[in-house]
């Protein structure tokens, strides 16, 4: 980054807000912004990737980052840490790498957007001004969307969907709880983040109960009829846990409808109550927040997007990416968030220049451990075709039903090698 | 009009040089999305450091016929995900991205 560069963001912070439109027009700034302003809201799998990704293909394009955290951790793998086969740490991942190549990083939550003014302010009211805007907040959760379910009741009954403190509070409650307990975990209807996210974490603590807790239950109470990889999961349960696990779907009266923290009990829809020992409530999701602000969110609590770029398709030049989209078939995944970043970085970079967007193409595998050495994944590519997401007629699909041991082994290797990759990929952390 | 030359010359050369045959250009770019997927399981520019394997600075000969492969009836015995990820690719595709990992140093 130039020094020009520096000493003017320095006047702004001197400046504060106020003066950010004002001084941006300014001459020494001018020959910097022809290769364009872009600002990147949220450092996880998709904002980290686009940030990066556009430096990469244009270094002269100006990339700020915003991110309340120093120090982002991945949801993907702290299933495993609940399992006892990694520390929580693991999943840390810094920004040096972002710094390195010539991105600002800004430790700040974004609160406002003006998408008009094309301005983004940050909690304490420093306004950075934007040619092309980034999101990718993930999800916020839907407080009170299930009843009983708010920010207190979390702190009894973790979620442990956002990696950090819920996560911490859901290993300390599994660690302490006797043997002979019941852990339970409610699912939510479909969408939400990572599909199969609860399925992975109900084996993974299935085999710290196996080998720490061997008297415990675990119960699944699911508002869905299906889920992702299911004949997989169920295979796998039976094999290594026995009776240890009960799923209930939708129609054997899985739903929650009420959840009484303080009791750490469950009511379901035809009003029958279970009571857990530790109880892990994955609740209804949306896009995070600052969607909202931006005016990209649409009634359903998620964004939709032009599928070719991943711009918003209710304001122009905000480009979205991440759990946040509505992007399905694609799953809401770490993967398909990374894939998703360099869409937009493609568009983006493409569109300061004045030229045609690249075609789009996406890809997913999410991998899951179901006991140490046994690994499945699913997998798929998208492509856009008229406007809409779509899958190539014959690819994707889940690993097979009957398969060696061999197979489950290089699986579950293979998903270390994955996370370690995209790590790599996105903060530039090495295994 | 001069700003949107400046900004051109400033994207990366790279970025900019269109690859392929005459028939069915593909930009540098359209090419370097497609094999972003690839990259996070085989490392950043097909670097890999762990088990997944390295597909840069190959072959692209080599590369072309290993997907190939993996897209057809019998897959090479031990392959447990490119088969499924191959069939989503035309072969015009595999080309391209057998072509850009094979100039990765
Ligand atoms: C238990 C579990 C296991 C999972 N396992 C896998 C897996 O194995 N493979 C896989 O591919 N995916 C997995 N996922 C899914 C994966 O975590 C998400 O899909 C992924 O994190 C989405 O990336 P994102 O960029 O949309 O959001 P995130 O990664 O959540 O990043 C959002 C970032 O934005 C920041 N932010 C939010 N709002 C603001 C704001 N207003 N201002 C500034 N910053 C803001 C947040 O601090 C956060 O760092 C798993 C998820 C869970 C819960
Ligand atoms: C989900 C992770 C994943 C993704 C995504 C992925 N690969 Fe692979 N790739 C693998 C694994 C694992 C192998 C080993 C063979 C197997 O088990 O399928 C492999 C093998 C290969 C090989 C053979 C290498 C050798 O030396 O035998 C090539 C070539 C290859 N991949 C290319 C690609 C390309 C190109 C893409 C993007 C279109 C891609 N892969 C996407 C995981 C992945």
């Amino acid at each position: 980054m130039s020094k020009n560069t520096i000493s003017r963001r320095q006047s702004l912070q001197l400046l504060g807000g106020a003066g950010a439109g004002l001084l941006s027009l300014s001459m020494p700034a001018i020959a910097q912004q022809n290769a364009g302003r872009v600002v990147v809201v949220g450092g996880g799998f998709g904002g980290a990737t686009a940030a990066k990704y556009i430096k990469r293909l244009n270094p002269k394009v100006q990339v700020t980052l915003v991110e309340p955290l120093q120090r982002y951790y991945t949801c993907p793998f702290t299933n495993l840490h609940f399992g006892g086969l990694r520390t929580f740490e693991q999943q840390g991942h810094n920004f040096n790498e972002l710094r390195a190549i010539g991105v600002q990083v800004i430790h700040a939550l974004a609160n406002d957007v003006d998408n008009k003014k094309k301005t983004v302010t940050l909690a304490g009211g420093r306004v950075l001004n934007y040619d092309k805007l980034v999101l990718s907040p993930g999800i916020d959760i839907r407080w009170g969307a299930l009843k009983g379910y708010d920010q207190a009741a979390a702190q009894l009954a973790p979620h442990a969907w956002q990696a950090g403190p819920q996560t911490m509070l859901l290993k300390q409650q599994l660690d302490a709880m006797p043997d002979g307990g019941t852990f339970i975990l409610v699912a939510p209807d479909n969408p939400f983040r990572c599909p199969p996210g609860p399925y992975e974490r109900v084996s993974m603590v299935a085999h710290y109960f196996k080998t720490r807790k061997p008297k415990s239950k675990i119960l699944v109470l699911d508002a869905k009829e299906n889920f992702s990889k299911q004949g997989l999961f169920l295979d796998g349960w039976k094999k290594f846990y026995g009776e240890m696990i009960e799923w209930v779907p939708l129609s054997k009266d899985g739903k929650v409808v009420r959840v009484d923290a303080k009791a750490r009990e469950v009511e379901t829809e035809f009003g029958k109550k279970h009571k857990a020992s530790v109880l892990n409530v994955v609740p209804p999701q949306k896009a995070g927040f600052i969607a909202d602000r931006a005016g990209v969110t649409a009634q359903s609590g998620w964004v939709p997007v032009k599928a070719q770029t991943f711009e918003s398709s209710q304001v122009a030049d905000i480009y979205v990416a991440g759990d946040a989209t509505v992007a399905a078939p694609m799953p809401k995944s770490g993967f398909c968030a990374n894939a998703q970043g360099k869409v937009v970085a493609g568009a983006i970079v493409a569109s300061l220049a004045g030229q045609q967007a690249p075609k789009a193409s996406w890809a997913n595998t999410c991998y899951s451990l179901i006991a140490p050495d046994y690994g499945i994944s699913v997998a798929g590519v998208y492509e856009e075709q008229d406007g809409k997401i779509v899958e190539p007629k014959g690819s994707g699909g889940v690993s097979p039903r009957e398969a060696s041991a061999e197979f489950r082994k290089l699986e579950a290797d293979y998903g270390v090698a994955w996370y370690n990759s995209i790590a790599n990929d996105a903060w530039g952390t090495k295994a | 009009m001069s700003f949107r030359i400046k900004r051109l010359c400033s994207m990366s050369a790279a970025v900019l040089l269109l690859i392929g045959g005459a028939a069915h250009a593909q930009s540098a770019l359209d090419v370097s999305v497609l094999a972003g997927s690839c990259a996070n399981c085989h490392g950043t520019d097909g670097k890999s450091n762990g088990k997944i394997p390295t597909i840069a600075g190959r072959p692209a000969p080599t590369l072309a016929a290993m997907l190939k492969a993996y897209k057809g009836e019998t897959p090479p015995p031990g392959t447990t995900i490119m088969n499924r990820l191959a069939k989503g690719y035309t072969d015009e595709q595999i080309d391209a991205l057998a072509k850009y990992f094979s100039e990765k140093k």
